[in-house]
């Protein structure tokens, strides 16, 4: 049967239409990739290599979005400044899981579609830091590191002044890169450095950038090998090998070059009861450097030792020893820049509400950080502990054997950061801690006590960033005896010691009410836009940049997420409710999301911050 | 702030009611639409073609509803569905904004045929669904409006159904080739097979039947009757995705890789080496530790762990030939295909078995099909050979008191101590059974003494310090439980564990095996004839579960402080390992 048309026009219409919408139809089927286009549409791709001691080639590929820097010419001469985040990859199977079982009618498991693909790589994110920009909270660039992958990006420096390299940190991969920063939102690779150019230590945490441009970073694990390691000092220590103990300050050029490798461990061991080694040494160490600062016009390093670093689960019934957390800060002498050394080693004391049956949070355990007072007539500096949740304070770095006394402990600032928060200090799982550079203010961030952290019915503790009044305890004299005021009963633990120690000037919750899931780790905003139209260094930072991330397997992660803080001149704080998510539109960068201009490459882990400012923008 | 590791899941884990609630949606979507695109031939609708067009669309729009209890579903396509079905029965009263509203619902539904599909695979998915759901529409409208309120249309309903059964037929042919099934038994021996020879066949008999009433004044009849074979071919095409793919028939001689699922769990099967006798059951540590493993009215022998290897190891007694295993998880029973043939196989020392199939499984994943003839105890090859020499150099080097050395009565055990004692001897270096504390200790056997090894070295370095100048293994002790057996051991290595080639089949080993570890002989056999030119200078490389904090993983006081292995791709589970030495010369 034929049905003929009685108006064959619109019939010869209708099968050119049909014929067209159908060949339309074959054309996407066939092309149709199913996968979805990128958020980053066009992003350009700049490419810088050296030739690392290996002889291979190691590189940072910048990806540019083209949009956000078009939007940032047309808003006009505004310099910017720019938030410099140190991230790593995250497996991109957790993304999929979210992206797979999305329409009615699907199955919902997957079809066989989620599978582990080939790690991403490893980047910094360079985010539009400038208020007030049309592109603020903007991820402008991502610059990310090849070839190695799974780097677990860790530290930076604390602080980046003009003209500094950055010096990043890859804590699995034992590797130093330095890059230059010179032409934001632009990076380039000016080295990297390997394990097999630090054979006196692994794992490099943190770094101090000396006034030559010079860095000097911590090697918290032991030399690579085990067995003795001859060091260029004349001096032997007998390591355990790789992420173990002893571990050394390297000094490093501009280019990442190791200058130097001085030993942390002393000739004579440290305290066999504090100190634990797993495998044992012969002359147990607790020198495990971390956190790492400098006066160089006192020409003294000051590093605090954190942990043997490795995940040791040798035994399947006990847990690890608590002593492999260290309670110890050394001092240096840095009067030759190119020959630390060693100069004391001191132990932290437990505080009040030390308990003997839990020695892991006693108020002296795993002394993460440390931060030096600035000014010419100051001497003093500041250590935190992780598990212990205290600060520790001495007046006087350059001492032959400097006194240090607990000076603030984090259950005191609890309640200040959550109404709801208890003022148990313990296990508070601090990390940043940094004076602002007029010594007026100790700015710190606490991850927060975890859920059951100290007990089937502890309820946790939301943590946050707080801000201490440090003026009259560095001003109170380099003598232990001048300074008034004791943390030495429980009472005072959880509503301060009074006297000159310090005192809550601000406070802000991150994640309130949710237990254990504030910052790790955080960066002053030391850049005020001039009326010359450069970006000057202020003594005064209005800002704070802090992210929520430890390290995955340590079962501290965190949200992922980056926040800005409002810093008053009274070091009041408050989160930026304007710095947003591009994609979420929710406060705070959120590192857990699907695309970066490099790939849709999924969750990203950011681990340290730093404000930066190209060259041609500062004076 | 949900970091777990997802499993890589499979078809086999849809269940039945997912399964259920996509075949009643697809097909009640696939008539509405159908019939709503081509509602503008036809005249005035009759009341209880209405009714059959409301039903349809309920039927949709529920089963779009259920769907969202069901499945994780995206808000914003769930809602197009619901109003797209909802509408498709209240827009026929106008032809012309019905038809555009079914031809949105027929695109959506290819999407949801078709989630996660590309290229040819989509192109063939969009003609069963467009195919079908004309034909569907057609039958609908010519069941329920007689022929003369037809309207008048260049369509020429005949023809077209004998180019929508080709089509059809086509596509389902095309599907056929592209499953990777062959022309064997598995197209009728499983489900899989059936449902894709349902797909072709029942579109070829339609075309074949509408060729043959192609002259047919009552073109509706063909529609009417090809209605059930195109139905059945759309739901088989539609349950497709939920039914498992069957695996390769198994090759008498080849390690088997398969996937069974008991309880609705999906479990990794290895056997090797497929031979007659005695042959190794292979299972993940994801798979979980209640397996059982045994042959059909046989001997079922617990998976137990052993020294060295992941997972869990049960022994089979394969008879000749053609025949199945029984694979037990908790109380649930599955059954795996295998074919150990008529010839005896390789010998196999028992204590180097986990070891010889981790090899082969590099191989099969390869896609190799290679009949196992050898383990990697059987011989020191020359490029070990050439490492442990270096390695030993490097020792003496460092000048410890002596070099502890552990082997075992493999060929490749006993020509590496020689190898090792030789070279000592050439460098001036003691060599010793027994520890102490400036001792360097270098393990050159197997899998199960290096485990025994580094077991007993960790206790000892745990009490007092002992082998201070390290542990060292030799390359193919480079296996997790092996090296996370100790804080820290160091091998001589001719490849970058960190490096592109060496990931990849990490990812790869991880994917297709429960997320199991890489090996040294499952990377040489997932190279094949690559292996030797990636072979580079050799390096000591250093491995440790490097964290930044040490934790028990389950730690009381700690809750959240669980350990996450999210790091694909790493050689060392939970840890890393890196170069210690420069190119060793």
């Amino acid at each position: 049967m034929r049905f003929t048309s009685l108006r064959a026009g619109s019939a010869r219409r209708r099968k050119v239409v049909t014929v067209a919408m159908a060949a339309a139809l074959a054309v996407a089927a066939v092309t149709y990739t199913g996968s979805t286009t990128s958020a980053y549409a066009d992003v350009q791709v700049v490419t810088d290599a050296k030739t690392a001691a290996d002889g291979k080639q190691y590189w940072v590929q910048n990806h540019l979005v083209a949009k956000d820097l078009a939007t940032q010419a047309r808003s006009g001469g505004t310099p910017k400044k720019w938030l410099l985040v140190w991230a790593g990859d995250e497996n991109i199977a957790d993304t999929l899981v979210k992206d797979i079982k999305n329409l009615p009618g699907s199955l919902g498991g997957g079809l066989n579609k989620i599978k582990n693909a080939l790690p991403g790589p490893d980047f910094l994110a360079v985010i539009d830091a400038t208020q007030g920009s049309p592109t603020y909270g903007k991820v402008v660039n991502t610059a990310t590191v090849g070839p190695l992958v799974e780097n677990e990006p860790h530290h930076m420096q604390y602080v980046w002044h003009k003209g500094d390299t950055i010096y990043a940190g890859a804590l699995f991969a034992a590797a130093t890169y330095a890059f230059d920063v010179g032409a934001l939102p632009q990076l380039k690779l000016k080295g990297v450095s390997l394990p097999t150019q630090t054979l006196g230590g692994s794992v490099p945490d943190a770094y101090w950038v000396l006034k030559d441009g010079t860095a000097y970073g911590t090697y918290m694990g032991g030399p690579v090998v085990p067995g003795p390691h001859s060091y260029a000092d004349g001096s032997t220590q007998i390591g355990n090998g790789f992420a173990g103990s002893p571990g050394e300050v390297v000094r490093f050029d501009q280019n990442a070059k190791v200058l130097s490798e001085s030993p942390a461990a002393t000739p004579q061991g440290d305290n066999q009861k504090l100190c634990d080694n797993l495998p044992q040494l012969g002359k147990p160490t607790c020198a495990n450097p971390h956190g790492i600062q400098a006066r160089e016009d006192l020409n003294t390093l000051v590093t605090s030792d954190y942990a043997e670093p490795r995940n040791i689960i040798l035994d399947p019934v006990k847990q690890p020893s608590p002593y492999l957390r260290r309670p110890t800060v050394r001092t240096w002498d840095i009067s030759d820049r190119n020959h630390p050394k060693l100069k004391s080693v001191s132990y932290l004391q437990d505080g009040p509400r030390a308990d003997p049956k839990d020695p892991l949070h006693a108020e002296s355990r795993a002394v993460m950080e440390t931060t030096v007072t600035n000014l010419p007539g100051h001497k003093g500096a500041f250590a935190q502990t992780m598990q212990g949740g205290a600060v520790f304070y001495t007046p006087d770095i350059t001492a032959k054997e400097p006194h240090w006394i607990e000076v603030f402990d984090d259950g005191t600032a609890n309640k200040s950061i959550y109404p709801n928060n208890d003022s148990n200090g313990g296990s508070s799982n601090g990390g940043w801690i940094q004076t602002s550079p007029d010594d007026k203010f100790l700015y710190r961030a606490i991850q927060g006590r975890q859920k059951g952290a100290l007990g089937p019915d502890d309820p946790g503790t939301t943590g946050g960033v707080y801000v201490l009044d440090i003026e009259k305890l560095v001003n109170a004299g380099d003598r232990i005896e001048d300074i008034k005021g004791r943390i030495d009963t429980k009472e005072k633990a959880q509503q301060g010691g009074g006297g000159d120690l310090p005192t809550v000037a601000g406070a802000a919750a991150i994640n309130p009410g949710t237990p254990g899931a504030g910052p790790h780790w955080g960066a002053y905003d030391n850049f005020v836009l001039g009326t010359d139209g450069f970006y000057h260094e202020t003594s005064r930072p209005q800002h704070l940049a802090v992210s929520n991330y430890f390290v995955a397997r340590s079962g501290l992660d965190g949200d992922h997420k980056v926040n800005l803080l409002n810093l008053g001149q009274d070091g009041k704080i408050a989160v930026d409710q304007n710095f947003r998510d591009e994609f979420t539109g929710q406060v705070g960068i959120n590192f857990n999301r699907k695309s970066w201009p490099h790939g849709d490459f999924g969750n990203a882990k950011p681990h340290s911050e730093l404000f930066v400012v190209a060259d041609a923008d500062i004076k | 702030m949900d970091h777990h590791v997802a499993p890589a899941t499979g078809s086999s884990g849809v269940d039945t009611a997912a399964l259920l609630l996509r075949l009643v949606l697809l097909l009640s979507s696939a008539f509405l639409a159908g019939t709503g695109v081509l509602r503008p031939l036809v005249d005035r609708l009759p009341r209880r073609l209405l009714i059959v067009v409301g039903v349809l669309g309920a039927v949709s729009a529920v089963s779009a509803v259920v769907s969202a209890f069901v499945v994780d579903l995206t808000a914003l396509a769930t809602a197009v569905h619901i109003v797209l079905a909802a509408a498709i029965p209240v827009l026929v009263r106008w032809p012309s904004w019905g038809r555009w509203a079914s031809i949105a619902l027929i695109a959506l539904v290819v999407l949801e045929t078709s989630l996660g599909r590309s290229g040819v695979d989509f192109a063939v998915d969009t003609v069963y669904v467009v195919g079908a759901a004309l034909w569907f529409g057609v039958t609908v409208l010519s069941t329920a409006v007689p022929a003369d309120r037809w309207r008048s249309t260049a369509f020429r309903l005949g023809p077209l159904a004998l180019t929508i059964g080709a089509l059809l037929a086509v596509a389902g042919a095309v599907q056929l080739v592209q499953s990777g099934l062959g022309l064997d038994r598995r197209l009728y021996e499983t489900l899989f097979g059936v449902a894709l020879l349902v797909i072709v066949a029942l579109p070829v008999a339609v075309s074949v039947f509408a060729g043959i009433f192609l002259g047919d004044k009552d073109w509706g009849r063909i529609y009417r009757f090809g209605a059930a074979g195109i139905a059945v071919g759309f739901l088989a095409w539609s349950a497709l995705a939920a039914i498992p793919r069957p695996p390769a028939l198994p090759v008498p001689g080849v390690p088997l890789l398969a996937d069974a699922v008991a309880g609705g769990a999906r479990i990794p099967v290895l056997l090797s080496p497929q031979r007659p006798g005695r042959n190794l059951v292979h299972f993940p540590a994801s798979a979980g530790d209640d397996l059982s493993a045994g042959v059909p009215g046989g001997l079922i022998t617990k998976a137990v762990a052993r020294p060295g290897a992941e997972g869990s190891w049960a022994e089979v007694e394969l008879p000749p030939g053609r025949g199945e295993i029984v694979i037990v998880k908790g109380g649930n029973e599955t059954r795996v295909d295998v074919d150990a043939g008529e010839d005896t196989g390789p010998s196999i020392v028992d204590a180097d078995a986990p070891e010889c199939a981790s090899a082969a499984l590099g191989g099969v994943i390869a896609g190799r099909r290679d009949v196992l003839t050898a383990c990697p105890a059987d011989a020191l090859s020359p490029e070990d050979s050439g490492a442990l020499v270096k390695l030993v150099e490097f020792l003496a080097g460092r000048k410890p008191s002596a070099v502890t050395l552990i082997g075992d009565e493999s060929p490749r055990g006993v020509a590496a101590a020689k190898l090792v004692r030789d070279t000592a001897a050439r460098t001036g270096l003691a060599v010793r059974d027994d520890g102490g504390p400036d001792t360097a200790l270098l393990v050159v056997s197997g899998w199960a003494g290096g485990y025994t090894a580094m077991s007993r070295a960790a206790e000892s370095q745990r009490l007092k310090p002992t082998h201070q100048y390290g542990l060292y293994l030799a390359p193919w002790l480079l296996n997790g439980p092996i090296v996370n057996a100790v804080a820290s051991s160091s091998l001589p290595l001719r490849f970058d564990p960190r490096e592109q080639l060496a990931v990849s089949y990490a990812v790869a080993v991880g994917n297709s095996f429960g997320g199991e570890s890489p090996t040294l002989g499952g990377f040489r056999s997932w190279l094949g004839d690559q292996s030797r030119s990636a072979n580079g200078d050799v390096q000591i490389f250093s491995a440790a579960q490097v964290n930044a904090m040490p934790m028990y993983p389950n730690e009381p006081h700690a809750p959240g402080m669980v350990m996450n292995r999210d790091y694909a791709g790493q050689w060392v589970p939970d840890g890393t390992i890196v170069p210690i030495s420069a190119v060793l010369r």
